[in-house]
This record gives C-alpha cells, structure tokens and sequence, in this order.
C-alpha cells in the first residue's frame, strides 16, 4: 500500500513529495526506454550514418532493405527457425513432464513422494554455468550416441526445471481434493482426473509456466554456444554473438538482427505482461 | 492379509510412474552431470578415450596457482562490490516509488519492466555499440558536455563498471516487480497509525515499509551475489574477458579453458568450484525467511518457522487491533 496517504495529498507538503516522486519516474522513463527505441530506429540507418558524429536519432533516410539483406546475408531464418523449434520443444517435453511429476506430488502423494520434491528442488542448488561443461562431455558419448550439435541435446537437458514443478505443484495444492474423489467414485483413473479435472481448472498457472520458459529458453545463450557448434544449427542469440564478434559486420545489419531478435519477447511481453510479472513475483525468482 | 494385492499397488506403487519422468530427467540432466564433473576433475580428460589419466588432486592445485584464475576470482569480487554501489539499491529505490503512485502504476510499471524482458544477449550487443570509444553514444555525451572521452571497454578501470551499468536498465526491472508485489502487502493500518502519530514520509518508508520488505532484500542480495558468480554472458559477449583479463569472471575462464585450450578436465574443475561457492551462497539463501522454497518443505530450522508463525499472528492482531476502533466510531 502507497505510504503516502490520501489525507496528505490535500496538503502542500503531500502534494509536492508525490508531485517530486512523479516528477522522478516521469525523467527516469525515457531514459530507460531510450536504448530500445534507438535500437529500433537504427535498423533503419545506412552503415555511414550508423557511425557517424554527431549520432542520428531518427533516420535521414528509411533503407527498409536493410531487413531483407540482412536476412539473406546471415540466413537468419534458419536460426529464428531453431531458436522457436527449440522453445516450443522444450515447453512440449518440460510442461508435460512437469505436470505429471507436480499432479502426482500434490495429488496423489504415493509413500515416499515427500523425498521426491526435495530431489527436485535439489537441483536449484546447482548452478546452470558449472553444468555446462559435464553436459557436454556426457553428450559426446551419450549412452554411445554422440549427441554433440544435435537439438535434442538441449531439448533434453532442459526438460528439467525444478522451478516449474514448484509453481505447478503450488497450484494444484490450492485445487479442492473433493472434486479428485468424487470423479473417482465415478469411475475415473489417475490420469483421466488430471486430463478432464486439473488440467481446465490450472489454465492461469499453465500461462505463467508456458511463458516463463519460453523467455528463459529463447534468452539461453551459454548451453547452445557449448552444445551446437555447427553453425545450422545455431539459436539467435548465438548468431547475434557471433556477427558482432567478427568486427567485419555493418552496425546497421547488427542492429537489424538485435531488433529482431527483441521482436518476438517483446510481442510475447505486450500480450501477456500479467502472467509474466505474475510468474516472477509468485516466486520471488527469476525463473 | 494378503501380500500381493492389486489395490495396493495400485494405491501406493502407480502413482510413481508420474513421477518416473521427471526422475530420470532430473537424475540425467542435473544430479549425472555434477556427479561426473566431481568424477572427471581428478582425471586429465581426454575427450575421445573418456575419464583420460587419474592425476588426483592436481587439477585443484593447479588452479590455486593460477594467476589467472586469481586474477578472476579477484574480478569478481571487484564486480560483486560494483553491482552493489551501482545497480543493487536502484530497484529498491524505484518499486517504493512507483508504489506511491496513484494513477497509472501498471503503466509506470510496464514502462520501467520493458527493458527487463529484452534479451540480454541483445541488449549487452547494444551496450557494445554504446561504449564504443569512435563513435558510440557514451563519448559523444562526454564530448558535448566537454569532458575527456574515455575508452570505456577498452580500459581495464572502466571496463567493470561499463559491463555493470547496463543492468541498472536491464536487470533493475524484474527485481523492482518483486520489491513492487512485497511493498504492496504492507498494510496501509500501520501507515495511518503512523502518520497519526506524526511520522512523516521519510520515517514511514524508512521505519515502516523497509523493514517490512527486508527479508525479500536479503534474499534478493543473496541472488545477486549469485548472479555475480555466474557471471558468462553479458562478459562474453561485450569484451570476452579483455582488456588483460580485466573482466574476466570465473565461468568465462572455465569456459575459456575448455573451448579454446581444451583442457576439459581443468576447466570442469574450475566449475566445480565457482559451483561450490555457489552453492554455500544458495544454502545461506534458503535459509533465510521468506523464501519461496519453504513451503516447498526445505530450509529453514523448526525455530525460524515458529518464529515467522509468531510474526505473522501478532501482524493478524495488530491488524484487527487497528481496525477495532475504526468500526466503533
């Protein structure tokens, strides 16, 4: 709740410690926002006004090809491509896998389950950066398969996030046991109870979820540099990395590819800012 | 009784093939790989005919000598020291005062979390551009303001702090909503007890919502520290660790290691520490009130519960209290 009270507002005092607050954020929001909106404009710029001085804000001319040029010079849709196969795999094979283990923590609770949520959210303990290099040495000889520069190998070890079977479990947790047993008096299995049941009752936290991970997915740039050194099969923000890397790219077409790599969590972000904040502050995490 | 019935099976033993899933990912993917790096840090790799040679303790004693590996562990103290003066307060700061806001708080909201969703990668390249000594925007302010033009990423004074300073705008918004969600369960009775009582503004924030809120500050002090140990991309990408090994964190080192040099084994036992360290800090984390994975039925000691429950219930009555007379009169 503001600290601020209404009472105080009606004086000159009030007035003027929230007209000085509103007066800060106001100054601070083009500030932030600036980066963005520069970055979108750029895209547009030629490679000399790009780096020229004085910097340009607005464009002195729309070079609109600098879009189509850029994407048949980096074959960029090929990585947009990987990059959305990816998060949509990994949302498919993580949420099920998830689901199921939260439903049956939360549920069905067999002997012995309690231990089971600790194993889970054991793997919090561990941190992503020390895992990657052991990751990559167990997939150079993945149960004699190498896995190296193939999807799967990050598809996979990514299936398991601790933090998403904490959310769902906490959700369903809240759902009534009532509804489980009546259905089961009715004749319903295990798992016909969470298709027909659980499953339409946890549409919000389904949003959360589904959202969270795929801007945490979309945003992994460390697993895929490691795991897929093939150049095909390389995720945006591994492109990005590697073309401003070499130093022999235009800023223009860099900036084309940062703006597009932004697009697509920026639209995610308008459309579903709700369930995204909420999914932060549920947890207290960052995903 | 009979020993082998169906419906016992089916009660206590089905359930866990929902559960199998997810135990062998979590076992495969999370619990194998930090077992084998223990496992591989005693052994000099050799990445086609694997573990390689057994070499004992080596690994870790060469570490310690390394001055490159102190030199990064020194780095990341120093990173650590900045991101608290530069970036760690600013979040505070913003959510108790877009929590004042009366008018259009989902819109200031909006406006300062929009930096926090961009990609990091993206943003850290933008960054790149910005500090650019020739033609980035950094010296082009300096210049117009008159003042000498600096080489930002490219001096090994500047470099941390020009690393830190974009997370002011990109790391500063998904902290300030957690703060933003804590402020707003402050209950608005002790404020009016306390503007009653002639508190002004400065006191209430001070003495009323900050104390409130401090459990979620420490917890969030802890991830930053955190996050400083884990410190890869933005470093990678902005300089890769340059100008002589000046920004060069723990991770990055690890990873250079490994990619560049293909020393595997030295370079997982290098990840095994900045994992040790990481996970004494995790463990301080979960310990501490007011974490999220207490309901989860881990951390926390019996005393802290029972201490919170106390809180909790005296919060309750405090409220009821301050209400009580209000529905008198």
């Amino acid at each position: 709740m503001p600290a601020l009270q209404t009472v105080e507002l009606r004086s000159r005092k009030g007035k003027l410690t929230y007209g000085t607050i509103m007066g800060i954020l106001c100054v601070g929001i083009p500030l932030q926002i600036f980066p963005y909106v520069w970055l979108m404009l750029s895209m547009f710029k030629s490679a000399r006004e790009v780096r020229s001085i004085p910097p340009t804000f607005i464009p002195a001319t729309w070079l609109w090809e600098n879009i189509p040029d850029t994407f048949s010079r980096f074959h960029f849709g090929q990585n947009l491509w990987n990059s959305l196969f990816l998060c949509v795999a990994v949302i498919l094979i993580q949420v099920s896998i998830s689901t199921l283990a939260a439903y049956a923590l939360s549920k069905l609770r067999p002997k012995g389950s309690k231990w089971v949520m600790t194993f889970f959210l054991g793997t919090m303990m561990i941190n992503a950066q020390a895992l990657a290099w052991p990751t990559y040495i167990m997939f150079t000889n993945f149960f004699g398969v190498r896995m190296v520069d193939n999807m799967w190998s990050l598809i996979l070890s990514f299936s398991a996030w601790a933090w998403a079977i904490f959310i769902l479990k906490s959700f369903f947790d809240g759902l009534p046991h009532d509804l489980m047993e009546s259905a089961r008096i009715d004749g319903a299995n295990n798992f016909r109870i969470l298709t027909s049941i659980i499953l339409p009752l946890s549409k919000p936290v389904y949003s959360v979820v589904i959202l969270n991970t795929f801007m945490a997915c979309y945003n992994q740039f460390m697993y895929p540099l490691i795991l897929l050194p093939d150049s095909r099969n390389w995720t945006i923000m591994v492109r990005v990395y590697a073309i401003q890397g070499t130093g022999q790219t235009p800023w223009n077409q860099i900036m084309v590819l940062l703006g597009c790599a932004t697009l697509p969590v920026l639209l995610v972000y308008i459309f579903a800012q709700k369930y995204i904040v909420q999914g932060i502050s549920m947890s207290g995490l960052k995903g | 009784m009979k020993i082998f019935s169906w419906d016992r099976i089916k009660r206590d033993y089905l359930p866990w093939l929902f559960l199998v899933p997810a135990i062998i990912s979590f076992a495969l993917f999370k619990y194998y790989p930090i077992i084998l790096g223990f496992f591989v840090s005693f052994f000099k790799v050799n990445i086609v005919d694997l573990p390689g040679d057994f070499i004992g303790f080596d690994n870790y004693i060469r570490a310690f000598k390394d001055p490159d590996f102190l030199n990064s562990i020194k780095n990341t103290f120093q990173f650590l020291l900045i991101s608290l003066v530069l970036n760690f307060w600013v979040p505070i700061l913003l959510a108790t005062l877009i929590n004042e806001v009366r008018r259009g708080k989902t819109f200031m909201r909006t406006m300062y979390f929009i930096p926090a969703v961009a990609p990091g990668i993206a943003m850290s390249v933008l960054w790149k551009y910005i500090w650019q000594p020739d033609y980035g925007l950094a010296n082009f302010i300096l210049k117009s303001l008159n003042l000498p033009v600096q080489k930002w990423l490219n001096d090994p004074a500047l470099v941390k702090w020009c690393i830190q300073f974009p997370g002011l705008i990109i790391g500063g918004g998904l902290t300030m909503v957690i703060y933003l969600a804590a402020l707003q369960d402050v209950p608005e009775e002790q404020h009016e007890s306390a503007l009653l009582d002639g508190a002004g503004f400065f006191t209430r924030i001070f003495r009323i919502s900050l104390p409130q809120i401090m459990p979620i500050v420490t917890t969030m002090l802890v991830l930053a520290v955190i996050d400083v140990f884990n410190m890869f991309d933005n470093v990678q990408v902005m300089t890769g660790g340059g100008p002589i090994g000046a920004s060069e964190t723990m991770v990055l080192y690890a990873y250079d290691q490994a990619y560049t040099f293909l020393n595997y084994g030295y370079a997982i036992t290098l990840s095994v520490i900045t994992f040790i360290c990481v996970f004494i800090l995790t463990c301080i984390q979960m310990s501490l009130e007011n974490n999220p994975l207490l309901s989860g039925g881990k951390g926390g000691g019996k005393e802290q519960r029972k201490a919170i429950r106390k809180i909790k219930k005296d919060r309750a009555e405090a409220a009821k209290a301050a209400q009580a007379p209000a529905k008198e009169g």
